[in-house]
């Protein structure tokens, strides 16, 4: 009951016409963001962070929450339609978004997918609502041992959940730590890399993110000539409505999916991306008919879509309540949060709950406004894109500047911008994963003053880590995480090999 | 692709070892805790050694389809590298025409160089979105955006 009070108060800060507009605002953007190739969750809300600067903190909030749902909703559109997807957790889409679309169901294919974005994200709603305060309590006992550890745990899972990947994602989190670890150290004075007045303060990581995405994507579309050809979109509701048959048909692979995506979610650094995968594999082999997996089955359409969603509220669980982001798309809200001057962790709740329960509220506005939009509005997404996407690459060059000169208003970011847009696009190239890289850079200083704070409290003693039970366990959950990963990695190898022969 | 690959790798591998040198010449531990420079010099030497590893194995490894492509087409170099050089162009005019103006030049020119538009497409299409541009950065959030400085 406390929590449907608390929510009930972010619901009376949120209902204000400037805040629902801009939630609205933040959706829409997200969601024609989240549409376009390449650019997912993270380089919605760190296109609009800049934006923010002038807000009062609750409406900044909304508007990024807001996004970030919105590119969850927006990923399926390119997926479905051209065989594309907007950003990764969007590929399991394709699988059977696309055939459906051959099959001259396309709109029934985005209506589909709405329906069970929206009941994705209501699950993992209900489970943020009732269960974030709970997990606040049990997690207001964790000291700097435990955290350090749950730092090690989010970094080691990005890196050990990325399959044939691994040495690549180890390669992305040791050189994001690297550069998290640039400029001044507080407690001892030390600057590290003290070759410019601006590295003191450390590389800002909105910059890196812009770079990475915005302008790594950017040049990677101009190397290609990427164009997209919508063709004349459809303005018939009706085609976007699926029957009774049909929604009965989706109830239980989006209410699995819902679950798949809520629990996946929670885990730090495991994402939207790793949710639908599992949602998919799991339909199908639940599935009577598992041939129709990849030819335009509803069920492997309904699944994906909705865990994608469920992951949103499920990664911003310990965002809240343990300051650890679950996914790229958190790490730049916790930047946010910590930007706006609060403390991500077990005292959020209890510092700034009226901002923690309006951001949730604007949450579930934000997944209402996304259902309703995303019905309604599919015509004019597609226009808006097609517009967009024939102009695309310089407009976005632009914005990333502009954006990256706002940060600090020099031209120092820029040129970190551009930096990493050229690392950005040879990772891109050569199939490095980005999440691990943004996740550390973004632990990097967390995680350094946990450490340096569990061995002041052991006097020096590396110890302390065993000793104490939570953080005992945490370290097991890695080891075994860490074992089974790399066993089930030698035996798809081993698998693909006796494929291959 | 496979060099290039290794051009990439070989490059982080550089940056390690700075973060190393860097990590070595401030103090490592301090009284019953870290010091400054135990993160730099831990991280450089993760970073190097799996540097390392992925270099490797490319040896190794055997080539697969995606390692015997080539890593650029010429045109899409040639697009590129057109694109990059009026980007920094625009972007070394900021300290004389501010920064809305040099961008604005910036997109004229990719468009109409790289994406072949008519010369009208190009300046209808990024004088309206640069006035966009500045409407929310200057007008609505009162970034202070360096103006013309001669």
């Amino acid at each position: 009951m406390e929590a449907l009070d608390n929510l009930s108060i972010g619901f009376v800060e949120v209902m204000t016409f400037y805040n629902i507009m801009i939630i609205f605002m933040g959706s829409i953007f997200g969601t024609i963001v989240g549409a376009l190739p390449g650019l997912g969750p993270s380089a919605g809300i760190a296109l609009l962070l800049p934006l923010t600067f002038g807000m009062p903190v609750t409406t900044a909030l909304c508007l990024l929450v807001g996004s970030y749902m919105g590119t969850m909703y927006g990923g399926r559109i390119t997926a479905i339609l051209i065989n594309t997807p907007g950003d990764a957790p969007a590929i399991m889409t394709c699988q059977d978004g696309y055939p459906m679309m051959t099959q001259g169901k396309g709109g029934l294919a985005l209506g589909i997918s709405a329906i069970s974005s929206f009941v994705g994200g209501a699950f993992g709603l209900i489970i943020l609502v009732f269960g974030a305060p709970i997990i606040s309590k049990i997690s207001i006992n964790f000291g700097p041992p435990e955290y350090f550890m749950l730092m090690i745990l989010g970094l080691s899972t990005i890196t050990l959940l990325a399959g044939d990947k691994m040495l690549k994602a180890a390669l992305m989190t040791f050189f994001g730590f690297a550069i998290g670890i640039v400029g001044s150290d507080y407690v001892s004075g030390y600057v590290r890399f003290n070759y410019h007045p601006e590295l003191i303060e450390g590389i800002d990581f909105v910059a890196i993110i812009i770079g990475l995405y915005g302008i790594g994507e950017v040049l990677f579309n101009i190397e290609k000539l990427i164009h997209l050809d919508l063709g004349k979109p459809s303005f018939k509701i009706r085609e976007f409505i699926p029957s009774l048959k049909e929604l009965k048909q989706i109830t239980m692979p989006t209410l699995r999916g819902s679950v798949i995506g809520t629990m996946i979610g929670i885990l730090p650094g495991a994402g939207g991306t790793i949710a639908t995968f599992l949602a998919y594999t799991s339909e199908k082999k639940a599935s009577k008919t598992p041939k129709r997996f990849g030819n335009g089955a509803i069920e492997g359409l309904a699944a994906p879509e909705a865990a994608n969603n469920a992951s949103v509220p499920g990664a911003l669980i310990p965002l809240i309540t343990l300051g650890i982001p679950g996914s790229g798309g958190t790490a730049i809200l916790l930047g946010a949060l910590i930007m706006y001057g609060l403390r991500p962790g077990p005292l959020l709740m209890v510092e700034s709950g009226t901002i923690v329960w309006t951001m949730i509220a604007g949450l579930i506005l934000a997944n209402v406004i996304l259902l309703i939009s995303n019905i309604m509005l599919i015509p004019i997404f597609i226009n808006i894109i097609k517009l967009v996407q024939k102009y695309l690459s310089p407009i976005v060059a632009s914005l990333c500047l502009l954006g990256a000169y706002s940060l600090n208003y020099g031209m120092f970011n820029i040129w970190v911008v551009m930096i990493f847009g050229v690392i950005g696009y040879g990772m891109k190239k050569f199939k490095y994963p980005a999440g691990p890289l943004i996740l550390s850079v973004v632990l990097a200083p967390l995680t350094e003053n946990y450490f340096r704070q569990s061995l002041m409290l052991a006097q020096g003693k590396f110890s302390i880590f065993l000793l104490r039970p939570i953080s005992l366990g945490i370290l097991i959950v890695i080891l075994v995480i860490a074992v089974l990963s790399i066993v089930n990695n030698y035996r798809n190898k081993a698998k693909k090999r006796v494929m291959a022969n | 692709m496979k060099n290039a690959e290794r051009i990439f790798i070989l490059a982080i591998m550089i940056f390690s070892f700075a973060v190393i040198f860097e990590g070595s010449i401030i103090p490592v531990f301090s009284q019953h805790t870290i010091g400054p420079g135990f993160l730099p010099v831990v991280v450089g030497g993760a970073l190097a050694v799996t540097c390392s590893a992925l270099l490797i194995f490319s040896y190794i490894k055997q080539d697969t389809e995606q390692d015997k492509k080539k890593f650029i087409s010429k045109e899409g170099q040639s697009r590129l590298l057109i694109f990059i050089v009026i980007l920094m162009g625009a972007l070394l005019l900021n300290g004389i025409l501010g920064l809305i103006i040099p961008l604005t030049i910036f997109m004229i020119l990719s468009y109409k160089m790289i994406e072949n538009y008519t010369w009208w497409n190009s300046i209808k299409v990024a004088v309206v979105s640069n006035m966009i541009f500045y409407y929310i950065f200057k007008v609505w959030l009162g970034v202070p955006l360096p103006g013309i400085n001669f």
